[in-house]
């Protein structure tokens, strides 16, 4: 499903698609990754696919996502402005950048197959606890989200976690959002309907740091939105 | 981390004292590429690390003389043993990068 067409490699205007308002956090769990992460398993020395059923039998016994996807501070070579968001949505990592070639590094989770985009946003509102509104198509099909058509407060059970930073383009909502989640083991995976999810304590330090109009750049090789690609 | 071998001592040095007056609770350090001791999960496509797409992409819109957020990496892999290719998307066509693993542009052309 195509929501919004890339124009000179920045989103175009969303359609008139407010309807897939806050899709992003209720993607099947069982959806095909292009490019999804792997796990290496130890017991028959090989990579395999990390399923979201790996992803959660690895959280459960350790009680956080791979050291990999951990929040750290790594070197990152970039002519970028301090401040500035950079999503290798590929490698399943954000990195805001610091000064002197510095970057904190977060995992996330993001849009599962054919929900991928990439582009160049920014911040354009930052919200504590959201508010989150399920799509009419969600609603349609879940009794459960259908009671939160008009939103549900936030709180711990909402699915866009402790904060959500909204992505705009052309002082316009893009509808896609970097917010947190109640799903922390699905970190590292391509799950959502295009929003980049992160767990509640690095959302949480993220926020903190990211100022509204900040720019975002958004990497995802096989996206399906660029134009002309 | 590999980046010291492609920044002067000085911007090393500087790098250093802004480490460590970093409050970081909780953070590790690493290379950009996610490159920890062992590994226990990978990217499943061997994709440039983000910050030499990036790199590629501001080199290339110096030589073409275009806006930076006119161009933008949308594919990447490796090129030969040391470096990758970046295929940037620039006004009116593409672009391809080839960037080694030291952060240094090789050349930018056309596609």
């Amino acid at each position: 499903m195509t929501l919004f067409q890339i124009s000179k490699w920045k989103m175009a205007k969303p359609a008139a698609a407010a309807a897939t308002l806050i899709a992003c956090v209720m993607a099947g769990a069982a959806m095909a990754q292009t490019f999804g992460t792997q796990i290496y398993d130890h017991v028959n020395k090989r990579w395999v696919p990390y399923t979201p059923q790996a992803a959660v039998r690895y959280y459960r016994a350790h009680g956080k996502t791979p050291e990999e996807f951990q929040r750290q501070l790594v070197t990152f070579r970039t002519a970028e402005k301090p401040g500035t968001i950079i999503i290798d949505g590929d490698r399943h990592f954000l990195y805001l950048v610091l000064p002197n070639f510095q970057a904190i590094r977060y995992g996330i989770g993001v849009g599962r197959d054919g929900f991928g985009w990439a582009g160049i946003v920014e911040v354009g509102q930052k919200r504590e606890w959201p508010t989150w509104t399920p799509p009419a198509e969600m609603i349609a099909r879940d009794p459960e989200a259908a009671k939160w058509k008009n939103g549900m407060p936030g709180g711990e059970d909402n699915p866009l976690g402790a904060r959500a930073m909204y992505l705009y383009v052309d002082g316009r909502d893009s509808i896609y959002r970097i917010h947190g989640t109640t799903e922390p083991w699905s970190i590292g995976l391509n799950i959502s309907s295009g929003c980049i999810r992160m767990n509640n304590e690095d959302v949480i330090d993220l926020y903190e740091r990211v100022e509204v109009g900040a720019k975002v750049i958004v990497l995802m090789q096989g996206a399906a939105l660029y134009k002309g690609v | 981390m590999k980046h010291s071998q492609t920044f002067p001592r000085t911007v090393r040095i500087a790098g250093g004292a802004a480490l460590l007056g970093l409050a970081l609770a909780g953070c590790n350090t690493s290379g950009s590429g996610g490159q920890t001791a062992q590994p226990t999960v990978r990217a499943g496509a061997n994709t440039a690390p983000a910050d030499l797409q990036l790199l590629c992409a501001s080199t290339a819109a110096q030589q073409l003389q275009v806006e930076g957020d006119s161009v933008l990496p949308i594919n990447s892999g490796p090129s030969g043993g040391n470096a990758y290719q970046v295929t940037l998307t620039v006004p009116n066509g593409q672009a391809v990068c080839i960037i080694d693993n030291n952060g240094m542009v090789q050349s930018v052309t056309p596609a």
